[in-house]
C-alpha cells in the first residue's frame, strides 16, 4: 500500500519558474485494486506517479510504502523503483537496446537476478502483453507502435512490481490497440495482491478499468472513492475541466427525460459509466416495457 | 537535476534591459568586456562593479541565478587566485614558509583576477543570456554579420541553423530528464561506480536520446517544407529591428562608464 501524508512538490524552486506541482495531497493506493488517477493537464497527475517511486523527493511530506518512508535512505529510494513500477507516457521511446528481450531484461538485470530467473521473467513479461518469440528477437526499432508500447510496457512488468504505475498506457493508440492493452493490463493483479494506477485523462479508460478513482485538480485532490461515487460530483468535475465519460452523460439526459414523463428510474445515472451496465439496464427496461404493453422508450 | 542548469538560459521579464534591441545588447556584451579588461586597479573595479550591480537590479534577476551561474567555474576561480598567490613575485613580503614567500602584490593580483571573472560572467549573463531570447540573439547576429553575405558567406542558413540548435536545447534536456526518469525507474544508477560503469550507464540514455533526435530533425524538415521555407533571399521577417531612445541611453551610459573606468585608472592608481 502507498501512503501520500500532506505531500507537496515545487519545481525549480528559487528560480522564476517555480511551480508547485503537488500541493498538501494525502490518499491511500489499496492493495489488491486498480486505483485510476484523472485530472486535466497540469493537475499533477504525472509528479504524484514520480512520486511513488521516489524519482523525485517530495518538497515537503511524506511517501509511505507499506509504512515505511520511501525517501528515507537513497538505499531505500533505489530498492522502490523495483517495488514499484512506474510505466511512463509514450515509454517506446526509452527502449535502447539491440533486440526486444534484452530491452525487457534490462529492469531484471538492474535487480541482480540470475539468469534463469532473468528469462523466465522475460518470457512471463512478453506473453503478458502479446510479443511472440519472432519479435523478442528482433530489434526494438523495427517494431510498430502498438508493439513498442507493449514491448516498453514488459519491461517494466519484467521486474514484477508490487505495484504497477501507468502514465497514459494507452495514448496515441488505436481503439482495438487501447481497450487490449489496458484489458490486459488490468489483468496483471489478478490472483494476487498487486495493485494497479492508472493516470489518465480519458475518463471512458479510467471509468472501465478501475475499481477506485481519484481526481485530481490544480495539484490538489478533488474528490476520491468509486467511479460512482466520484461521478456523482458531477458539477466539480464539470468545473475543473474533465467530463463524465459519455455514456454517463447520456443516462444522466435519459433520465431527466423520463423524469420529466413521470417514467420511473430507479437507478441513479452515475452508476453507468461502462456501456455494457447502460445496455443491460436499459435492455432490462426495454423487456419488462414490452410485456407490460407499453410503448414508451425508456 | 538537469533542470537545474542555468548556464545560458533565458529568463523572461519586462525590464529596460530585456527590452534593448538585440544588436546593441551585443555591441555592448562586446564593449562590456572591453570595460572590464580595461579596468586595471581596484577603484576601477569598484566603478566596473557598480554598473554590473546596477544592471543586475535594472533587470530583476535574483541574485541566486547569479550566484549560481558562477558555480561552474568556481574552479577556475580557485585556481586562478592560487596561481596568483603563490606564483607572482613582487617587493612586499606578506609571509614567507618554507619555501613558499607570498607577496602582497600576488594577493592583490590574485583578488584582482577572482573579480573579473565574476565581473565577467555576471555582467555578460546579464546582458545577454539571461535578458536576451535565443530567438532575438540569432536575429540580431544574422543582421550583424549581414554584410558577409556579400562576399558569399551564408548568414542567413547559419543564423537559422543556430536558432534551431538553440531551441532545441531545452527540449533535449526536457527529453533526456525524462529518459533518465524512465531508465531510473527500470533500476538504472548514474550515480555510484567507477568512471566505466559510469559511462555504461548512459547508453540507455544517449541511443534513445539519439534517436528521437533524428526523428525531430526529419519531422522539423517536413514542417518547413510544408511551409514552403526557402532561405535567406527576399525572406521578410516579422519582427524589424529598430533602435529606440533607449538603446542610445544605455550606449551613452556605457561609454561612459569607460571613459570613467580609464580615467579612475589614471588617476587613482597611487591611493590604492
Amino acid at each position: 500500500m502507498i501512503e501520500f501524508s500532506n505531500v507537496s512538490y515545487v519545481y525549480g524552486k528559487h528560480t522564476p519558474f517555480e511551480r508547485a506541482a503537488v500541493n498538501n495531497v494525502s490518499f491511500k493506493i489499496e492493495d489488491g485494486l486498480v486505483t485510476g488517477i484523472i485530472g486535466h493537464t497540469g493537475s499533477g497527475k504525472s509528479t504524484v506517479a514520480q512520486l511513488m517511486n521516489a524519482l523525485l523527493t517530495p518538497t515537503s511530506g511524506k511517501v509511505l510504502l507499506d509504512g515505511a518512508d520511501i525517501n528515507a535512505s537513497r538505499e531505500i529510494s533505489y530498492k522502490t523503483r523495483f517495488k514499484v513500477g512506474i510505466v511512463f507516457q509514450y515509454p517506446e521511446y526509452q527502449l535502447f537496446e539491440e533486440t526486444v528481450e534484452k530491452d525487457i531484461a534490462y529492469g531484471p538485470t538492474n535487480m541482480g537476478l540470475d539468469e534463469t530467473e532473468i528469462k523466465r521473467r522475460v518470457e512471463m513479461a512478453a506473453d503478458f502483453v502479446g510479443i511472440s518469440k519472432e519479435i523478442l528477437k528482433s530489434s526494438p526499432f523495427e517494431l510498430s507502435g502498438g508493439q513498442k508500447r507493449r514491448a516498453a510496457i514488459a519491461g517494466v512488468i519484467a521486474m514484477e512490481p508490487k505495484i504497477l504505475v501507468l502514465d497514459e498506457p494507452a495514448a496515441g493508440l488505436d481503439p482495438r490497440g487501447r481497450s487490449e492493452i489496458l484489458g490486459r493490463l488490468t489483468k496483471y493483479r489478478q490472483g494476487s495482491d498487486k495493485s494497479i494506477v492508472i493516470i489518465s485523462h480519458s475518463m471512458e479508460d479510467v471509468a472501465e478499468y478501475s475499481d477506485r478513482i481519484l481526481a485530481m485538480n490544480d495539484g490538489g485532490i478533488l474528490c476520491s472513492g468509486t467511479p460512482s461515487e466520484v461521478f456523482s460530483h458531477y458539477d466539480e468535475l464539470c468545473r475543473s475541466g474533465l467530463a463524465l465519460p459519455q455514456i454517463t452523460n447520456i443516462m444522466n439526459l435519459v433520465m431527466k427525460k423520463c423524469k420529466e414523463r413521470g417514467i420511473p428510474f430507479d437507478n441513479s445515472a452515475a452508476s453507468f459509466f461502462t456501456v455494457d451496465d447502460a445496455y443491460k439496464y436499459l435492455a432490462q427496461r426495454l423487456e419488462l416495457k414490452s410485456e407490460e404493453g407499453g410503448n414508451t422508450v425508456c | 537535476m538537469l533542470k537545474d542548469i542555468t548556464l545560458g538560459q533565458y529568463f523572461p521579464g519586462n525590464s529596460v534591459i530585456h527590452k534593448l534591441d538585440p544588436r546593441i545588447k551585443i555591441i555592448l556584451t562586446i564593449f562590456y568586456i572591453v570595460i572590464v579588461f580595461s579596468a586595471k586597479s581596484l577603484a576601477s573595479f569598484g566603478v566596473v562593479a557598480i554598473l554590473t550591480l546596477a544592471l543586475i537590479f535594472v533587470s530583476k534577476i535574483s541574485f541566486v541565478t547569479i550566484l549560481k551561474s558562477l558555480k561552474p567555474i568556481l574552479f577556475i576561480m580557485i585556481f586562478t587566485a592560487v596561481m596568483n598567490i603563490f606564483w607572482t613575485s613582487g617587493e612586499n613580503v606578506l609571509f614567507s614558509f618554507w619555501k613558499i614567500t607570498v607577496y602582497s602584490e600576488g594577493v592583490r593580483f590574485a583578488i584582482l583576477m577572482v573579480l573579473r571573472l565574476v565581473l565577467l560572467i555576471s555582467g555578460t549573463f546579464v546582458i545577454l543570456t539571461y535578458t536576451t531570447s535565443p530567438v532575438a540573439l540569432t536575429d540580431a547576429i544574422e543582421r550583424l554579420t549581414k554584410p558577409l553575405s556579400k562576399i558569399g558567406v551564408p548568414t542567413h542558413e547559419f543564423a537559422m541553423m543556430m536558432s534551431i540548435a538553440l531551441r532545441f536545447i531545452p527540449t533535449l534536456i526536457e527529453e533526456t530528464d525524462k529518459i533518465m526518469c524512465a531508465q531510473k525507474a527500470r533500476g538504472a544508477d548514474f550515480e555510484t561506480g567507477g568512471l566505466i560503469h559510469r559511462a555504461k550507464a548512459l547508453v540507455p540514455i544517449l541511443i534513445p536520446l539519439f534517436i528521437s533526435s533524428f526523428r525531430r530533425a526529419d519531422e522539423l524538415a517536413a514542417a518547413m517544407e510544408c511551409r514552403l521555407y526557402h532561405g535567406g533571399d527576399g525572406r521578410t521577417r516579422l519582427k524589424v529591428l529598430k533602435l529606440e531612445a533607449r538603446d542610445y541611453i544605455v550606449s551613452l551610459i556605457f561609454i561612459a562608464i569607460l571613459a570613467a573606468v580609464i580615467l579612475v585608472n589614471t588617476q587613482f592608481e597611487a591611493l590604492i
